[in-house]
């Protein structure tokens, strides 16, 4: 899995932090970084990216493709 | 670096012992714009940030309002707490997802407990405000120990008798005597409804442990993933 913060999302919320602390920290901006990916397993990095307010971090298997966010439902 | 937004403090008061509703009128309410349900940061200083949900509509404006629990004690309940009538704050945001999506017409439910309400009145303020357009069924299921902990409920149940569309959940888990209501945490009472939960789109609010626990009763019976919109407070 790959973890992306997007920088320009970020508002240092912390909610990553709190949820997987062995894989993100804030750096000297306050915006969230990935010190580890591999300090969580797959589902507390997922959770973790849920618990962001702005959905700041995007993640990728391992063939790229985007796992989170995804995308919205079409509305019925 | 965000643009830094100034107002001042024009109302406070406690909801209950541990809530405070805070109301803040905005120097250029012209250059702001939200979607209920948004949050908004203070700067406590250049390494303390702190998010507060919005629980006011855009209709308020230039007015918005805050609830916050100030329980945790930590430097965003003291900021709070320290606020006076006539006190300057500065501000970035409008940020977050937590919101209606503009083209969503299917049925609602938000379920909140204790302050995570907050971005839940904002949303439901900005549904009937807007004359719930979609005229689909809209309910709240709010979850709280006891009957003087229910934040708003007068509103609740204001807009419960005006509104067709709208129906009012209370639960409380250590209900006094006389409650009618509802028993039991909002996990407890979420099921017997699931009948009612076909093509709903979910709202969540409140601690962390409550979402999980929410999100998990929801995926049981059956509520896509994707139709369960949350947000934690931490």
């Amino acid at each position: 899995m790959r973890i992306e913060v997007k920088r320009d999302l970020c508002i240092g919320a912390s909610s990553c932090v709190i949820v997987a602390p062995g894989v993100f920290e804030l750096d000297s901006e306050l915006k969230a970084i990935v010190k580890d990916p591999s300090g969580a397993d797959a589902h507390t990095i997922l959770e973790a990216a849920r618990a962001c307010p702005t959905l700041a971090i995007y993640l990728y298997d391992d063939d790229g493709k985007q796992i989170f966010p995804l995308p919205p439902a079409p509305a019925s | 670096m965000p643009s830094e937004r100034t107002a001042v403090v024009v109302e406070k008061r406690p909801l209950t012992p541990e809530v405070r509703h805070v109301v803040l009128r905005l120097d250029e309410p012209e250059t702001f714009s939200f979607q209920p349900g948004q949050i908004i940061q203070f700067v406590l200083d250049p390494k303390t940030l702190r998010l507060f949900s919005l629980a006011s509509a855009p209709a308020a404006l230039p007015l918005i309002e805050l609830c916050v629990d100030i329980t945790p004690g930590g430097r965003g309940s003291q900021f709070i707490e320290g606020l006076r009538l006539g006190d300057r704050v500065q501000f970035r945001g409008p940020f977050g997802v937590f919101t209606v999506p503009l083209k969503e017409a299917r049925p609602l439910e938000f379920v909140a407990t204790g302050a995570g309400i907050a971005p839940i009145r904002g949303m439901l303020r900005g549904l009937f405000e807007a004359g719930n357009r979609f005229e689909r069924p809209v309910a709240l299921t709010f979850g709280n120990r006891r009957a003087s902990d229910i934040l708003y409920h007068d509103e609740w149940l204001a807009l419960n008798a005006r509104e067709p569309a709208f129906r009012y959940h209370a639960t409380l888990s250590q209900p006094d005597a006389g409650w009618t209501g509802l028993h039991g945490r909002v996990t407890d009472v979420l099921p017997s409804r699931k009948d009612e939960f076909q093509n709903r789109v979910f709202f969540l609010c409140g601690s962390p442990q409550m979402v999980d626990d929410t999100r998990k009763v929801l995926e049981e019976i059956g509520i896509p993933e994707r139709d369960i919109h949350f947000e934690k407070f931490f």
